[in-house]
């Protein structure tokens, strides 16, 4: 008996996984028709294999626990206030500029500067801040970290020009007959109506675009002898303020414009690079003592609205030989 | 009594409380992806949209207005979200062709009952012994021969004939087991 319910077993399994010989299909068929119990298990077993989902382990399940946490995360810190803010105030407050709020970190104020220059309005993230605003025009800024921009808050006449020190992405809002302009100590990136990171401290040795879609033209002095270049979507420009000399090439833009998403993702950095941007981030000085990594190259990501600056110090620590000491605000890595 | 008990699931979470939305989620997570993906055939996808359900119940928590039950709702949501996933997708989509031939709104009872089958066959297979599971797994989702599973685990074809049968044994008797529970509950509607 016992091995007359496993015969049948067997019969079953391979039938619906395609393994039954003729003989035993016609053999299950016949036992099917025979005995109302057999048919019973056979189409249970049928459902069984025929509702089969390919699994869903309870890993990829907790994971997805963890993705809907990041989610409310990002969606409190950035989006969800704007979309009824942002026009409500834009429409109210027509012509004037309207700073919003994410994360907490912003400050904005008009200062009248000397005689010569008209009133102009600044909004700066602080460091480990990033700031999020409208313009008068509808252009979208987000400003990362020790970032700051200066415009006439109307931006009135037939440019609409912004200074940029440190690094920021626009989205443009169009305006054919009225060119937006960012203007950077080195150079000055002329738009349409596009979406574009643009990235000029002026404590770093280049001054970079990139550009995500549509079409911007950069424009230097003409003391520096070169001429204007046009990028297009995917491409990243970088100025080397040493050398003068402008570099164009193909670019993942993420890689550039992930900030606004409190991410930095690393390819193929050093340590010198990724050690500065730590710095921009937690407003920190880092000492790099021992410079026997210089020529290493690291790909990651880091997020620092979740991780703080030692979990990225023991990152490094674990990757490197380096170890890190702490001094107040600053750091020795050796 | 299970409405009751939803009912005070649905006013902790109004309330913020993160375990009562732990506890709606382990109950229904994996159910809502399996029926979504009856509508998107992309399971990935139907994580994510799934996973906005709850990170809109959350965030909207408070002006949370849920008139039938927790259950309804959440599979009401999913199957918005996942409609207009098609409507998006503009090229008129296999599912919405066979709902014109119905000439019937689709029924989110049916697929709710399919996606409670395939969570119950889901869990059924991860209660599977280690080895019966790869094997049970490799032939039902990879698709390989017999033979082929034999030789990548280096045990006999017999062996995976039989572990083949044991799962699908173990499997069946737990979707009995539910069917049994369905039934009864199915009884106990009918007799009010």
């Amino acid at each position: 008996m016992e091995s007359e319910n496993e015969h049948i077993e067997l019969l079953i399994s391979k039938k619906l996984s395609g393994h039954a010989t003729g003989e035993e299909a016609a053999e299950l068929e016949y036992l099917t028709t025979l005995d109302p119990e057999i048919r019973k298990l056979y189409e249970t077993s049928q459902r069984a294999w025929m509702n089969a989902h390919y699994p869903f382990t309870p890993a990829a399940i907790k994971a997805d626990r963890e993705k809907i946490k990041e989610k409310i995360i990002k969606k409190l810190s950035i989006p969800a206030k704007r979309s009824v803010y942002s026009r409500f105030l834009y429409r109210a407050a027509a012509g004037l500029t309207v700073p919003l709020l994410i994360a907490g970190g912003w400050y904005w104020g008009s200062h009248s500067s000397s005689s010569s220059e008209q009133t102009m309005s600044t909004i700066t993230a602080p460091q480990g801040q990033i700031a999020e605003c409208v313009l008068a025009d509808g252009t979208h800024v987000w400003l990362n970290s020790a970032s700051t921009i200066r415009y006439d808050p109307a931006l009135a006449g037939k440019k609409r020009v912004v200074h940029l020190n440190g690094e920021a992405y626009f989205k443009v809002a169009k305006m054919p007959d009225r060119p937006f302009i960012v203007n950077t100590a080195e150079m000055q990136v002329k738009v349409l109506g596009t979406s574009f990171n643009v990235r000029a401290y002026s404590d770093e040795d280049q001054t970079s675009a990139i550009l995500e879609e549509g079409s911007i033209e950069l424009q230097f002095e003409s003391s520096k002898g070169i001429s204007p270049v046009k990028l297009t979507p995917g491409e990243c420009a970088s100025f080397q303020k040493d050398g003068e000399k402008l570099l164009v090439e193909n670019t993942e833009t993420y890689l550039h414009t992930a900030w606004r998403d409190g991410k930095y993702i690393f390819k193929d950095a050093d340590l010198e690079t990724i050690i500065r941007q730590l710095e921009k981030l937690y407003d920190i000085h880092i000492h790099l003592k021992n410079n026997s990594q210089r020529d290493r190259r690291f790909r990651g990501a880091f997020e620092y609205k979740k991780q703080n600056v030692f979990d990225a110090l023991e990152t490094i620590e674990r990757t490197t030989s380096l170890k890190y000491r702490v001094e107040g605000r600053n750091i020795w890595l050796e | 009594m299970i409405q009751d008990q939803n009912q005070l699931l649905y006013s902790k979470i109004k309330r913020g409380d993160e375990d009562a939305f732990n506890h709606v989620f382990n109950l229904y997570y994996s159910r809502l992806c399996f029926f979504a993906d009856h509508m998107l055939h992309d399971f990935d996808l139907c994580r994510s949209i799934v996973q906005d359900v709850f990170v809109d119940i959350w965030i909207n928590r408070e002006s949370l207005d849920i008139h039938f039950s927790m259950k309804s709702f959440l599979f009401q949501s999913v199957k918005n979200k996942a409609m207009n996933v098609l409507k998006h997708r503009k090229v008129e989509s296999r599912f919405i062709d066979e709902q014109k031939k119905k000439d019937e709104p689709f029924s989110t009872q049916d697929l709710i009952e399919e996606a409670e089958l395939n969570d119950k066959i889901n869990s059924a297979i991860h209660e599977l012994p280690p080895k019966c599971k790869e094997i049970f797994i490799l032939c039902r989702f990879e698709e390989l021969r017999y033979s082929e599973i034999a030789d990548r685990l280096n045990i006999s074809v017999k062996t995976v004939e039989m572990q083949i049968s044991i799962a699908l044994k173990k499997i069946r008797q737990k979707l009995i087991d539910y069917q049994i529970i369905q039934l009864f509950i199915f009884t106990l509607l009918r007799k009010k």
